[in-house]
């Protein structure tokens, strides 16, 4: 029955997926009403691994080829050896298979098949078909049910083998277990062989042994041999009781050893365990004077900061310094030769006027010299050009103003022992006037709100010269946030310098 | 995904021949029936509950009626036979000369559908009376299946598959399907497919014209079971002792083997489409689960593990949380950062980056599908659309008077942050567009000439901006303002589409020969501009997109495709566009012109272009058309700069636009009437012209001697009757014509000035 599980299960791989027998599409007129055996039919020989696929419509017409392949089938699975006819070309033959199948069923199954209904090869033969494919299916459902005793019927394995490999399996269980026995014959056989080889050197010690043995048999009566055999094991278990205490001595001592460095691990790890703990702490607490360490380090930071920006701007500012005591060296310089210059020019007017020339000409070089100053100052004329400053009170001031240089001309000729100290003095009088007068009113105005700061120390008579002076100054002065107390010191610093400048 | 068997358990003595779930309590219950004539309920977590009935005859299959009280047996003796809930026999008819083989409710559960080895197909009342008989077959029936819509009924006889409609007179639509018999036929109502299995140990999917979709390579053995899932989204095959669960495009997720099961006769999924239960021929009835369901967006994937434990996992954030719920997770999303995760109680909303505690409310049915956009997700049960805000809150319901929910999928239903659109299942030529807010429809429903596959709405923009596509019958895609119908056709051959998630791009893989990727930077130019719209398009390259590939995501720069055989296939389409609408989202337009001059690519000047005229931008619109060489367009675009007034550059506009109607609405609604006659001549529109000269009186003149010059020029002579007529009755003295229109453009340049 294996065999052919095995046998029908290689015919199915080579020729697999093919309709038995096509099917038609004609019908009797009246249909038997036995349908729902046909799919139950076709469900066991599925089940019982049949190889080729049965359609549902094969037997709607008589299908003889089909239902002999079957029933050949099924007989072969009922007895492998029995023996059926398999000619089934004409009609005796066919009777002569039929009646050969219903024999071997019912001798070896018991039951009745209706050769007649098998002739018709139609449904009737599937209702007798069934009866033999249906107790084949339980035969195997009830073997698969005890070979899974442990298994309920509603679980599941993992294995996906069809039933009637189990057959198949048990038998290459078998096989496998002859490959095992044969292997193990060879390898027997070859140990065999190495020690009978082994013999030669063998034999001297097995003689040895026969001669002592026969010794001993031949003299049964005397102790001779049997003393000597008593004292060499005497000997024998002496030397291993001796090696045997010296064995346990040493293993106590070795005990011992291992528990004492075991208690020394066991402290050092203690002291581990310590010394860490020790140093958690440690890493935890912050030390006392730490933070008044860094507050000190954050104010030493802050304190460098205004250091660096002071010496920055004390630097600066002494440049600035040298920059403008060079700007009033030339200036004191181009000031006195200009004064020279007048006073060789007055001197000689006065020489003209002295040898009686005409008054006429006399305001000319007044002129001269105011235009010589908005020459000096370009940009600043311009700026007060665009100013686009009132043009009456033009004349007025400049003619105020003739009479004061005049004035202090005249104040300058009669000091002359002075000179010196006061040249720059009237000379940013003169400038200074100049440019007040000619700039808007609400620019000064403006000014001055600024630089009140300024002037608050100093005189009315110098007020005019300050909004010139600041002005230039501003441009010059290093930008730094927040820098009243340096802006200051600069005005102190130009206090100083105006002081030094009247002193 | 994976089937995973949870119970087996052999209760009938011979082969199981069928099963059916019947709707009841939470989970339903499942009732089998087999060769050793009993009836068994089963509970739905696989436990035998008790066996109902003893029958007296052999039942060849089972199924209940989807309201679940009367469950309808055909009989191998040739009678159908009802049964009450409590297993009595309420009623048998003799049904078929031979055996029933086949039956089948509709899935209203008006009507059942019987078929039988006389090759008679019979349609039945809901109480057992004779209807109809729709076939007459030469040879046997082995299975019968209704269309989604109720109108058709499939059948599997021989080796055909045979379609006829419920309609007297038509014509049976039938076709060859398999080498051998055709033993399996079911036909999902949710995606119009129908899935037919047969003797040559193959299953096919078919669409509902008979196109053949897919065929499988032969199993094992005879493929005796097939089922859709109720989702649409799976289905499953069984054979001789294998399940197999396969997606919808047919290549298979899972091949499950069954021990000492047999053939599977038949599989029936329950509702939610989570349970798998499978007739066996060794008597058992196997339950099973999909496990290891993974869903994904962007960075995000959520697992099913178990039937109620969720693994969500963030690869960028490289985390990954277990989520468990107390019930049987029946569906999940994950998209936008949240993820949506259904039993049949409740639905809970999990939010990215911490996933728990989520928000949950109850559900008070069972869900069918969810579906995310960004702002919002819905959940369809079969009382309607719910939408909820992300917090958990109820928005609003969409339902209307034949809202059939159950097949609606994500193809024909899409959401938008203020629109809900959907393929109205009862007339598929229609589109129906609801509000979010307040769940009323937005205007009539959209009728189309054809049924519509697929259809989805825009994400950008609102109110005006939203506009609807739509896949047709035909494989063509339209295209059509929300609020309006206005069909233009985009492309033909089209096998889906979809647009983008944040811009108004869209993308379609279109078949026919040479698969390729169309992507449209701005398919609402052909409402600015038709000429335009080919400019707008890039196509590449789409190799091993086959037919039914699906679109899964468009955002950033890719575009992930799903092939046929679920292979995940990432494409790329530009990502200046995206940058373009974030400028001209903000009105930046100098900023989007700049972006174009960088990247150079003309279908980029065309979509801008294309926005600008939308938004009125005439500059920038301008600059955009010159740079794609459309020198007429810049003409008339630069006139339309010096016109003064307002009104009148609308209404040229509007003419640009090809809305004639709309330009002269506008003249005439602003008192313009002189120029609404200019515009009709200068269309041509002679009649039109004189008409309203006529109405508004004392332009007649002008009309008569324009057409008088036209002629002339022409050399044609006046044939309209009309004209004729005023001709006759007005006299026309052309210098006065002359001065006339000076004056007229006088008085509008003088308006122009004085605004």
């Amino acid at each position: 029955m294996a065999l052919i599980a095995v046998s029908a299960r290689r015919e199915y791989e080579i020729s697999p997926k093919r309709l038995a027998i096509p099917p038609s599409i004609s019908f009797p007129e009246k249909l038997p009403r036995c349908s729902h055996v046909i799919p139950s039919f076709v469900e066991y020989l599925r089940h019982l691994g049949y190889p080729r696929l049965i359609s549902l419509d094969n037997f709607r017409t008589p299908n003889f080829e089909l239902v002999a392949d079957i029933m050949d089938w099924l007989c072969h699975r009922l007895d492998p050896t029995v023996n059926i006819p398999d000619d089934i070309t004409d009609e005796p033959h066919r009777i002569e298979f039929v009646k050969k199948i219903c024999e071997v069923v019912a001798v070896k199954t018991r039951i009745k098949m209706n050769p007649k209904r098998l002739y018709g090869a139609d449904m009737y033969a599937v209702k007798e078909m069934v009866k033999v494919a249906r107790m084949l299916y339980e035969g195997m459902r009830a073997v698969t049910d005890t070979s899974n005793p442990s298994q309920p019927a509603g679980s599941l394995s993992g294995s996906t083998e069809a039933p009637p490999d189990h057959l198949l399996a048990g038998k290459l269980a078998d096989l496998k277990a002859a490959k095992a026995l044969s292997s193990q014959i060879v390898e027997s056989g070859a140990r065999l062989h190495d020690l009978l080889g082994r013999d030669g050197d063998n034999r001297e010690a097995r003689e040895k042994a026969l001669a002592f043995l026969d010794s001993i048999s031949r003299n049964l009566d005397s102790t001779t041999e049997r003393d000597f055999i008593e004292k060499s094991i005497k000997r024998m278990m002496r030397s291993d009781t001796d090696s045997l205490e010296q064995m346990k001595s040493m293993c106590a001592a070795l005990e011992k050893d291992e528990a004492r460095l075991r208690s020394q691990i066991k402290k050092k790890q203690a002291d581990v365990e310590r010394a860490e703990k020790r140093l958690q702490n440690m890493a935890g607490v912050r030390p006392a004077f730490l933070e008044e360490y860094e507050r000190h380090e954050r104010e030493l930071r802050h304190y460098y900061g205004l250091y660096v920006d002071r010496q920055r701007n004390l630097d600066h500012l002494e440049h600035e310094l040298d920059e403008m005591n060079r700007q009033e060296q030339l200036r004191m310089d181009e000031n006195e030769r200009r004064m020279k210059k007048m006073q060789k020019r007055l001197r000689e007017e006065e020489w003209r006027l002295l040898r009686g020339e005409t008054e006429i000409n006399a305001n000319e070089p007044l002129f001269d010299q105011d235009e010589s100053i908005d020459e000096d100052h370009p940009s600043m004329a311009a700026a007060a050009m665009n100013a686009e400053r009132p043009r009456r009170p033009a004349p007025r001031e400049r003619g105020g103003r003739q009479g004061e240089v005049i004035g202090s001309m005249y104040g300058e000729e009669s000091d002359e022992s002075d000179e010196a100290d006061e040249d720059d003095d009237i000379d940013e009088q003169h400038t200074g006037g100049g440019l007040a007068a000619r700039r808007p009113p609400y620019e000064s105005t403006e000014e001055e709100d600024e630089e009140e700061d300024d002037l608050l120390d100093e005189d009315e008579g110098e007020s005019d010269d300050v909004p010139v002076q600041g002005g230039d100054r501003r441009g010059m002065r290093p930008v730094r946030p927040g820098g009243g107390g340096v802006g200051g010191g600069i005005d102190d610093h130009d206090e100083d310098e105006e002081d030094d400048d009247v002193l | 995904m994976r089937v995973k068997v949870y119970s087996s358990v052999s209760r009938h003595t011979e082969i199981c021949t069928s099963i059916g779930w019947c709707r009841g309590g939470r989970t339903g219950e499942l009732w089998s029936c087999g060769d050793d004539k009993a009836l068994w309920k089963w509970n739905a977590d696989g436990s035998p509950n008790a066996k109902i009935a003893d029958l007296e005859v052999y039942p060849a299959m089972l199924q209940w009626a989807p309201s679940g009280d009367v469950l309808a047996i055909a009989c191998t003796e040739g009678s159908l036979r009802l049964y009450t809930r409590a297993g009595k026999e309420d009623k048998k008819v003799e049904a078929h000369t031979g055996a029933v083989i086949a039956l089948r409710w509709s899935h209203d559960g008006s009507a059942l559908a019987t078929a039988g080895e006389d090759g008679l197909l019979k349609i039945w009342s809901r109480s057992g009376m004779l209807r109809s008989t729709l076939l007459r077959l030469p040879a046997s029936i082995y299975a019968v299946a209704w269309s989604g819509d109720n109108e058709k009924v499939a059948i599997g006889s021989y080796r055909r598959v045979v379609v006829q409609s419920l309609q007297p007179g038509r014509r049976p639509q039938e076709w060859k399907a398999h080498e051998g018999v055709v033993l399996q036929v079911d036909w999902s109502a949710v995606t119009s497919q129908i899935l037919s299995g047969g003797e040559d140990c193959k299953y096919k999917i078919w669409d509902s014209d008979g196109r053949l979709l897919f065929t499988s390579a032969p199993l094992e053995q005879v493929t005796t079971s097939l089922a859709w899932s109720p989702n649409g989204r799976w289905f499953a095959v069984g054979s001789f002792g294998v399940i197999k669960l396969c997606d919808k495009t047919g290549w298979s997720y899972a091949r499950e083997a069954l021990t000492h099961s047999g053939s599977v006769f038949q599989l029936a999924w329950s509702e939610d489409s989570t349970v798998l239960a499978g007739a066996c021929g060794s008597g058992q009835v196997v339950f099973s689960h999909l496990s290891d369901r993974v869903v994904s967006w962007a960075h995000l994937q959520a697992t099913l593990k178990q039937d109620n434990t969720v693994e969500i996992k963030d690869t960028i954030a490289e985390t990954t949380d277990d989520l468990d719920f107390r019930d049987r997770v029946i569906d999940m999303s994950v998209g936008h950062g949240a993820l949506i995760v259904t039993t049949a109680t409740q639905c809970s909303i999990h939010q990215s980056p911490h996933w728990s505690p989520p928000h949950v409310f109850d559900l008070k049915d069972l869900p069918l599908l969810v579906l995310q956009s960004p702002y919002h997700f819905c959940i369809v049960d079969r009382d309607g659309i719910h939408l909820y805000t992300y917090e958990g809150r109820l928005l609003s319901t969409v339902k209307y008077k034949g809202l059939r929910t159950d097949v609606l999928n994500p193809l024909t239903l899409s959401i938008a942050r203020d629109a809900v659109c959907m393929v109205d299942a009862s007339t598929p030529k229609c589109v129906r567009v609801f509000d979010v807010q307040s769940g009323r429809p937005l205007g009539q429903p959209i009728e189309h000439k054809i049924d519509i596959i697929q259809v989805a709405v825009n994400q950008h923009g609102s109110g005006a901006d939203r506009r609807v596509a739509i896949l047709d019958k035909n494989k063509d895609l339209y295209i059509t303002p929300a609020h309006r119908t206005q069909w233009v056709k985009l492309s033909s051959m089209v096998d889906t589409f979809m647009w983008h998630d944040l811009t108004d791009m869209m993308v379609a893989i279109c078949g026919g020969g040479d698969n390729s990727m169309h992507c449209w930077f701005y398919p609402a130019a052909v409402f600015v501009d038709q000429d335009l719209l080919p400019h707008t398009m890039t196509t590449k390259e789409a190799i091993g997109c086959g037919k039914m590939c699906q679109l899964v995501s468009f955002s950033g720069s890719h575009c992930t495709i799903r092939r046929s055989d679920g292979a995940y296939q990432a494409l790329s389409v530009s990502p200046y566009p995206q940058l373009l609408y974030q400028q001209v989202e903000k009105g930046q337009w100098d900023k989007a012109i700049r972006v174009c001059r960088f990247v150079k690519s003309p279908p980029l000047w065309a979509a801008l272009a294309a926005m600008a005229l939308h938004a009125r931008e005439l500059t920038t619109a301008e600059i955009a058309l010159a740079s794609i060489d459309e020198v007429a367009k810049v003409h008339f675009i630069t006139s339309l700069n010096e016109l003064a007034d307002d009104t009148v550059r609308a209404a040229e506009l509007a003419l640009f636009c090809k809305r004639p109607e709309e330009a002269l609405g506008l003249l005439l609604q602003q008192g313009k009437v002189y120029r609404a006659i200019d515009m009709n001549i200068r269309l041509q529109r002679w009649e039109a012209a004189l008409d309203l000269a006529q109405k508004h009186k004392g332009y007649v003149d002008v009309v008569l001697s324009m057409r008088h010059k036209f002629l002339q020029d022409m050399n044609y002579d006046e044939t309209n009757p009309k004209f004729i007529k005023a001709t006759k009755e007005v006299s026309v003295d052309h210098a006065a014509v002359a001065a006339k229109i000076a004056a007229e453009e006088e008085k509008d340049r003088r308006q122009a000035e004085g605004n």
